[in-house]
C-alpha cells in the first residue's frame, strides 16, 4: 500500500511516532497501521504546502516591503493567471483523493464486524462503563472515588477493567442507560458513540498483551472526565482465568439462595415454573410450598420432593410426568453441583416464604 | 508630486465638524438611530463585550486545567464556564461579530450608499440581539447551564427538577431569538446588495468584502430557520414531554445532531467567510496590488457558502448514522477544501511584485495566513473517515477549529477594527501598540493550542476536567499561551481606546485604499454620500498619491 511506503512507519521514523501518539512501537489492531499510515500522509501533504506558503510569504514579506509610502508597483504586474489558478484547484483536489480513499477503506474495515468474533456487552451510564461476559454471566464494573489524579497508578487502580483475549476478533455490543457516550480506546485508533435506544457495535483485534486507557468521549455531564476504564490484554490463559473468576457462581453468590434465585431467573425456570402457587398455562408445577411434599405422577406412583428428585426432573425431565402435566419440559440448563446446591436451596426457601 | 490634481476634500464636502458622530446629540439620538454607521458602532461595542466576558470564560477553563485534578472549581462549575465560553463566544461575538458590527459601518459605504435597504429592520436586528443576550445573562444567573454550546440530546432534556432546568431553557430561548437577529441582518445586505449598488459597481466590481458578507447572508437567511425549528422542538420535549430526541419518550438523539449541524456546520462559514473578506481588503490595500484571481476568490465564497450547506455529517462519523451517510458526507468535505486553498494561493499571489507595508491590520492578515493555513490543513486530518475516527471529539478538534475560528475570525476582526478604525472614528490609532497586540494574540495564539493537536493525537479527550496525569505539562504549555492571547487582546482593545481620547485625527484615507469608504471624510458625515458615486476598479490603487501633509492618501481628480 502506497501510504504505507510514504508515510513513517513506527519503525523507520520513531521519533516522530513517539512525539505524534507516544505509543509504543508497534500499534495494537489490524486498522491502526492503516489509520497511522493515512495520518502520516495527510501530515507530510500539510508540512510541504505549510512550508511552501509560509516560505514564499516570507520572501515576499522581505523583498516587497514598502521603503516609502508614495512608492508605486510595476503595473505590468499580473493580476489573474488562468494557468496558476488552474494549477491550484487541480493539483489540491487530486491531492485529497488518496486521503479519502485511504480514509473511505480503513473506515469500512473498522465499521464491518467480522464473524465469530467473540462478543462483549458494554453499558455506558452516569458515569461509569460495565462489561458483561458471557450473555450477562460475568458483569465487570466499578468507579472512581477520591483518587489522587496526579498518580496513574491510583487512577487505575479504581478503574472497571474490561479484560480480552489477545489476538482474537473482539465485537462490543454497546448501549446507554441515560445519555449519549462515546467509547475511545486510542491505542486502536476507534471509537463509537454509545447511544441510548439503540446498540452500536466496535470491534478490534488486539495484538499483543498489555494495559491501555479507555475514555468517554461525548460529553455526558458532570464526572464526563472520570468515565474511564482500562482494557486488559491477556493470554488465552489468563483470559479463562480472569473469565470463570467473573463467572464463577459461587464466587459471585456465595448464599446458595441467592444463587438459585439467579439461576431461576436466567436459565430459563421462569418460562414455565411460577412461584405464586398456581402453575402457568402450558407450564409445569408451581414451586411454591412444593418442597419436601408427597406429589403424584402420571402412572400412578408418588414420591417425595427431596434433593435426589429435583436433581433427578433438571437431568432427566421425562422420569417422572406430574399428574395433570405433559411431556413437555427439555433438559435443564444446570450441570455444575453448585448449581443444583443453589436451586435446591431456592426452592426449599419458598417453604420458608410461603410460611411468613 | 506637487503638481498633480487631487481632490481634497471628503465625498460631498462637508466640515469636518458635521458627520455621524456629531450630527445629533444625547442617548436617545443613539438607541433610536437608523444610521447604520451608530448601529454599527452599538454592535461594535455589545460584540467586543461579549467577546470580553467569553474570553473571561475562556482564561478560567484554562486555569483550571493547570492541573490534572481541581485547581480553582469543582466539576461542576468547569463544565459550565466552558459552555458559556462555547456560547458567548460563538453566538454572541463570532457570529454577529464581523457582519453585524463592521459589515453594518463599510457595507453601505462601500457601496456608495446612504444606508442599508432596511434601516428599521437594521435597528431591530440589534434589538434582537440585546435581547438574546439579556437571556445569555439570565441563563448564568440561575446557573448550571452545562449542556456544551451544541445542546446534545437528551443530556439536555433531561428533567434535572433544579436550577439547571431553567439556565437551559432561558439559553435555548437566548439562541432563537439571537437567530432572528441574524436573519434581519442577512436578508438586509441581501436585498441592499442586490438594489442598491452605485452606477458602474456591477457584480464582478464589487470589494470582495462585499462578496463575503453576501455569500455570509445567504446562509444566514437560509441556514438559521432550521437552528429556530430545532430549538423549538428541543424546548417542547423538554417543557411539555413531547417524544422527539429523547428515546424514552419515543424519540431519537441522532435526529438532533442532523438537525443542529444542519445549521452548525454552515454557520462556520457565516464566522469565516466574513473574515476572508477582511482579509481580501488587507491584503489588497496593505499590498498596494490589484487583488490577484479576484474572479476566483469572489466565486470561491459562493462555493463555499453552497458546498458548506452539503457537510454537516461529518460532525457525526461516530455517531452511529450509517456507513453509507458517512462516506458521502466525507467525500463532499474535500471538496469545501479547494476554494478555501484556492483563497490562500490568490492572497499570497497578491503580494508578489506588490508594496508591502507593515502596519497592525496587515500585521494581523499575515498571523491570519499562518493560523487560517494551519487550520485549514489540519481540517484534512477530520475530513478523513479512519482518521477523523481516532481524532472525533479530542483536543485535536478543538485545536482545529480555534486555529479557524480564533486564528481566522477573531485575527481578522482585529485586523479589520484596526484597519478602518480611522473611517468609524476619526482617531489614528497608536501603531506600536497595536502591532505589540499583533504580536502577542499570534504568539498567545501557538502557544495555546499548538500542544493541543499533539495531546489529541495521543488520545486527550475534550471537556474534561479531570485528565490523566501524562498530558498535564501540555495543558500548562496551552494555560501560559492563553493568557498570553488573552494580554494581546486586551491591549488591542486599551489601544483602540486610547486612541479616541488621544489619537490624532485620521486622514479620509490613511492607508491608500481605493474601495469607496475611504473617499468620504473620516469619519463619514450624516449621509455618506450625498450623491451615489460613480465606480471604477476598487482595487487600483495606482489612482491615488501620498500626501505628506495629511499623512494619508488623495485620490487623483
Amino acid at each position: 500500500m502506497l501510504p504505507i511506503l510514504l508515510a513513517s512507519d513506527s519503525n523507520t521514523d520513531p521519533w516522530l511516532n513517539w512525539f505524534w501518539y507516544q505509543m509504543p512501537p508497534q500499534q495494537l489492531s489490524p486498522f491502526a497501521k492503516g489509520v497511522d499510515a493515512t495520518y502520516y500522509f495527510i501530515y507530510y501533504v500539510c508540512v510541504f504546502f505549510f512550508v511552501a506558503i509560509m516560505a514564499a510569504m516570507t520572501y515576499f514579506c522581505i523583498r516587497y516591503r514598502r521603503k516609502h509610502p508614495g512608492e508605486m508597483v510595476d503595473k505590468n504586474a499580473p493580476t489573474h493567471s488562468s494557468f496558476l489558478e488552474a494549477a491550484w484547484s487541480i493539483i489540491p483536489s487530486i491531492l485529497v483523493v488518496p486521503m479519502f480513499y485511504w480514509g473511505f477503506t480503513d473506515f469500512m474495515d473498522m465499521r464491518s464486524m467480522p464473524d465469530g468474533a467473540y462478543n462483549i456487552g458494554v453499558t455506558g451510564q452516569k458515569w461509569n462503563w460495565t462489561f458483561s461476559y458471557g450473555n450477562g454471566k460475568g458483569i465487570v464494573g466499578g468507579k472512581l472515588e477520591n483518587v489522587d489524579w496526579h498518580d496513574k497508578k491510583s487512577i487505575i487502580r479504581d478503574l472497571p477493567a474490561m479484560h480480552v483475549p489477545v489476538n482474537t476478533d473482539i465485537v462490543l455490543t454497546m448501549n446507554s442507560k441515560d445519555v449519549l457516550h462515546s467509547f475511545y480506546i486510542p491505542v486502536f485508533r476507534t471509537k463509537q458513540d454509545v447511544v441510548p435506544g439503540r446498540y452500536t457495535k466496535l470491534w478490534f483485534r488486539a495484538d499483543r498483551t498489555g494495559q491501555y486507557d479507555i475514555f468517554c468521549t461525548e460529553y455526558c455531564g458532570d464526572k464526563h472526565s472520570e468515565m474511564l476504564a482500562q482494557l486488559v490484554v491477556d493470554t488465552q490463559e489468563d483470559f479463562d482465568k480472569f473469565y470463570n473468576r467473573v463467572t464463577n457462581l459461587v464466587i459471585l453468590f456465595p448464599d446458595p439462595v441467592k444463587r438459585g434465585e439467579y439461576l431461576f431467573n436466567t436459565r430459563g425456570c421462569s418460562q414455565c415454573h411460577s412461584l405464586d402457587g398456581s402453575p402457568k398455562a402450558n407450564g409445569g408445577p408451581s414451586f411454591l410450598g412444593a418442597w419436601g411434599t408427597e406429589v403424584s405422577f402420571e402412572d400412578g406412583t408418588s414420591a417425595k420432593m427431596d434433593e435426589n428428585y429435583i436433581r433427578e426432573s433438571v437431568v432427566n425431565p421425562q422420569a417422572k410426568i406430574r399428574k395433570g402435566f405433559g411431556k413437555i419440559m427439555s433438559v435443564g440448563l444446570l450441570s455444575k453441583d453448585e448449581e443444583f446446591e443453589g436451586i435446591i436451596a431456592f426452592i426449599r426457601d419458598l417453604n420458608e416464604k410461603a410460611k411468613k | 508630486m506637487a503638481t498633480v490634481d487631487v481632490v481634497r476634500s471628503g465625498s460631498a464636502g462637508h466640515t469636518e465638524t458635521d458627520n455621524y458622530l456629531t450630527h445629533s446629540k444625547g442617548l436617545l439620538s443613539w438607541l433610536l438611530t437608523l444610521d447604520h454607521k451608530r448601529i454599527g458602532v452599538m454592535y461594535l461595542i455589545a460584540t467586543s463585550a461579549a467577546f470580553l466576558l467569553g474570553g473571561f470564560f475562556a482564561l478560567m477553563v484554562r486555569t483550571e486545567l493547570w492541573t490534572t485534578g481541581r485547581t480553582i472549581m469543582n466539576h461542576d462549575t468547569y463544565n459550565q464556564m466552558f459552555t458559556l465560553h462555547g456560547a458567548v463566544m460563538v453566538f454572541l461575538f463570532i457570529i454577529p461579530g464581523i457582519p453585524a458590527a463592521l459589515g453594518n459601518f463599510i457595507l453601505p459605504i462601500m457601496l456608495g450608499a446612504k444606508d442599508v435597504a432596511f434601516p428599521r429592520l437594521n435597528l431591530a436586528s440589534f434589538y434582537l440581539w440585546m435581547m438574546g443576550a439579556t437571556f445569555f445573562l439570565a441563563a448564568l444567573s440561575f446557573t448550571g447551564l452545562d449542556t456544551g454550546w451544541t445542546f446534545y440530546t437528551p443530556y439536555s432534556t433531561t428533567d434535572f427538577g433544579t436550577g439547571k432546568d431553567n439556565a437551559i431553557i432561558s439559553a435555548v430561548m437566548g439562541v432563537f431569538i439571537l437567530g432572528f437577529s441574524s436573519i434581519f441582518t442577512g436578508l438586509n445586505f441581501l436585498v441592499t446588495i442586490h438594489t442598491m449598488r452605485p452606477p458602474g459597481m456591477t457584480w464582478f466590481r464589487m470589494p470582495l468584502f462585499l462578496w463575503a458578507i453576501y455569500s455570509t447572508a445567504i446562509i444566514q437567511v437560509l441556514a438559521t430557520p432550521v437552528l429556530a425549528i430545532t430549538l423549538l422542538l428541543l424546548l417542547v420535549e423538554k417543557t411539555l414531554g413531547f417524544g422527539i430526541f429523547d428515546p424514552q419518550l419515543g424519540g431519537d438523539p441522532v435526529l438532533f445532531q442532523h438537525f443542529f449541524w444542519f445549521y452548525s456546520h454552515p454557520a462556520v462559514y457565516i464566522m469565516i467567510l466574513p473574515a476572508m473578506g477582511v482579509i481580501s481588503e488587507l491584503i489588497g490595500v496593505n499590498c498596494r496590488r490589484h487583488i490577484f484571481g479576484y474572479r476566483f476568490i469572489a466565486y470561491s465564497s459562493v462555493a463555499i457558502a453552497l458546498l458548506g450547506f452539503l457537510v454537516w455529517g461529518h460532525h457525526m462519523f461516530t455517531s452511529g448514522q450509517s456507513k453509507l451517510a458517512s462516506v458521502v458526507f466525507s467525500a463532499i468535505t474535500f471538496s469545501v477544501a479547494i476554494p478555501s486553498a484556492i483563497k490562500i494561493f490568490n492572497w499570497l499571489s497578491t503580494m508578489y511584485k506588490g508594496s508591502i507595508t507593515f502596519n497592525a491590520p496587515f500585521l494581523y492578515a499575515l498571523s491570519f495566513m499562518f493560523l487560517f493555513t494551519i487550520g485549514g490543513l489540519t481540517g484534512l486530518f477530520l475530513a478523513t473517515l479512519s482518521v477523523d475516527v481516532h481524532l472525533h471529539d479530542t483536543y485535536f478538534v478543538v485545536a482545529h477549529f480555534h486555529y479557524v475560528m480564533v486564528g481566522g475570525a477573531l485575527t481578522s476582526f482585529l485586523g479589520g477594527l484596526f484597519h478602518w478604525w480611522p473611517k468609524i472614528s476619526g482617531k489614528m490609532y497608536s501603531e506600536t501598540p497595536a502591532r505589540i497586540s499583533a504580536l502577542l494574540v499570534f504568539l498567545g495564539f501557538n502557544l495555546t493550542f499548538l500542544p493541543q493537536f499533539v495531546m489529541g493525537t495521543r488520545g486527550m479527550p475534550r471537556r474534561y476536567y479531570n485528565y490523566l496525569p501524562e498530558f498535564e505539562p501540555f495543558h500548562q504549555w496551552s494555560t501560559i499561551g492563553a493568557y498570553v492571547l488573552g494580554a494581546g487582546a486586551l491591549l488591542a482593545f486599551a489601544t483602540v481606546i486610547h486612541s479616541i481620547f488621544r489619537g490624532k485625527p485620521a486622514p479620509m484615507n490613511p492607508w491608500g485604499g481605493a474601495s469607496l469608504e475611504w473617499t468620504c471624510s473620516s469619519p463619514p458625515p450624516h449621509n455618506n454620500f450625498d450623491k451615489a458615486p460613480s465606480v471604477e476598479d476598487c482595487y487600483d490603487y495606482d489612482k491615488l498619491v501620498w500626501d505628506e501633509k495629511t499623512g494619508g492618501y488623495l485620490m487623483r481628480k
